[in-house]
């Protein structure tokens, strides 16, 4: 069975460019953001996109089935691997959209969104 | 012998003379009898550990490999100035006691605690007294006979405490902790040795400080400047200091001595690269264990990751702090209120244990 998506038109925002970022399992290794810049940088399957910010929120009644709307880039699902992986990154997503703060995630070749820095 | 004891005038003619790159100077170690400059050092390599001797031939053999240019780390690196910023807490005196060891243990973990926490004015001064007088002296070590950085960084792991708590003077003494003294440890989570001069350089440049020990002959007493390497004089014994950053351009360690200011350049020193066993192994403290409350703190990044129970919370002027994850109610009861906590940009008052929030208030 395929989860449902959220629909791309209800999203809308600016362009990326690139950038770097760095990864690393089990804990963070960023400090907090010196300069802001907004990219995207492939480290293998990998993607760290940089620098963004969250206007949309989507979920619906399926399991593990939370969704970000970044700007500029579009609808992202998060990593659906693990309950409490997938609340979490939704905690973290829906504080970037209340706050919009700045948002570091990396992509992986699902196109899922696997971690995130909410600055 | 005579040779030993030259006076900085012949010393640095001498020195001259074998182009070497270090000045010698009087200094307030130059003073001393030999017997009083014997005594402000203090390393006496443990049970299974590299002798002096060992130590000078395994850093003489690695050479190369510390003058290689290699990728992973800078060409040089000081933690007394990290973009302005000096994570080296002050240099201290001990004085006519062989306690090198405590030393160079303490200003180890001193500045790791002051990089862990990206705060160089983190007031951090710990008991050099409640390390050697009280867990070194358990194992029968006197300032007499010296003591080894194994059971040291063990001591700490014990945990040790603050300097009003024990304060130092130079003379063996009986353990004499405040009486609070078990409220006020300072525990490291782990060390382990460093052995090649890559991995300590690369430690260096990212982790923190590194305790090392080296053999002192009779000119290094006389050391005010330049680039310390062995020129003349005999073996006066084992020493114990903290390896605070390198230079490959200048191949040379930088170091931070325990024999007050009026000694070196400030009481800091630079050795060359592979020179009386400064880099035949090397300790590094893994971090500080740090259990207790902290207040009025600000929760200003978070992170999580596609792994179970796995967010954490950064906290301003501590660094990354884990979301205790014991089980899913109290991951996500953390894990919503430190969000929160950010959100609304209010103070925290949190409790961790072992670096990890496990209780939060939010005014």
């Amino acid at each position: 069975m395929v989860d449902t998506k959220p629909q791309e038109q209800l999203l809308w925002g600016v362009a990326a460019t690139v950038g770097s970022g760095a990864a690393q399992a089990g804990a963070p290794t960023a400090g907090p953001p010196i300069s802001a810049q907004e990219g995207a940088a492939a480290v293998g399957a990998s993607v760290w996109v940089t620098n963004q910010r969250v206007n949309a929120l989507w979920t619906i009644a399926e399991s593990r089935n939370s969704w970000v709307g970044i700007a500029g880039v579009g609808w992202r699902k998060l990593a659906n691997n693990s309950d409490t992986a997938v609340v979490a990154l939704t905690i973290l997503a829906a504080n970037a959209k209340q706050t919009q703060g700045i948002l570091n995630y990396r992509q992986e070749a699902d196109n899922m969104i696997h971690e995130m820095y909410l600055w | 012998m005579p040779e030993d004891r030259l006076q900085p005038a012949a010393l640095n003619a001498l020195l001259k003379e074998a182009n070497a790159r270090w000045q010698a100077g009087e200094t307030s170690l130059t003073k001393l009898s030999p017997e009083e400059q014997v005594l402000r050092l203090g390393y006496a390599p443990g049970p299974g550990e590299e002798t002096l001797e060992q130590r000078m031939t395994a850093a003489t053999a690695r050479l190369a490999a510390a003058m290689a240019v290699a990728a992973g780390y800078p060409a040089s690196f000081d933690w007394r100035n990290v973009g302005g910023k000096n994570f080296i807490t002050p240099i201290r005196d001990q004085g006519g006691c062989g306690s090198c060891v405590a030393f160079g243990s303490t200003a180890t973990v001193e500045g790791t605690f002051r990089v862990q926490r990206g705060d160089p004015n983190l007031v951090v001064d710990l008991s050099e007294a409640h390390l050697f007088y009280c867990v070194a002296k358990a194992q029968g070590r006197t300032c007499g006979n010296g003591w080894w950085v194994a059971p040291a960084l063990d001591g700490y792991k014990g945990g040790i405490v603050d300097e009003a708590c024990f304060p130092y003077t130079a003379v063996d003494q009986a353990c004499n902790l405040c009486s609070d003294w078990q409220g006020r440890l300072t525990k490291i989570t782990g060390w382990h040795t460093v052995a090649s001069p890559s991995d300590m350089k690369t430690w260096l440049s990212s982790k923190g400080p590194l305790a090392t020990c080296f053999v002192v002959y009779n000119d290094f007493f006389s050391y005010s400047s330049g680039v310390y390497h062995h020129v003349t004089g005999g073996v006066a014994g084992g020493h114990c200091v903290c390896c605070i950053g390198y230079d490959d351009a200048q191949g040379c360690w930088i170091c931070k001595n325990s024999w007050g200011t009026g000694w070196g350049e400030g009481g800091f020193f630079r050795i060359a690269y592979g020179d009386c066993g400064i880099d035949s192994t090397m300790w590094a403290v893994e971090g500080i264990e740090e259990t207790g409350w902290q207040t009025n703190r600000r929760v200003i990044g978070l992170w999580s990751i596609d792994q179970d129970r796995n967010a954490w919370a950064y906290v301003d002027g501590i660094g990354w702090r884990k979301i205790a994850s014991d089980s899913d109610n109290i991951f996500f009861d953390l894990l919503v209120q430190v969000a929160s906590a950010k959100t609304s940009n209010r103070p925290v008052n949190f409790y961790q244990q072992q670096g990890v929030i496990r209780q939060v208030y939010i005014l």
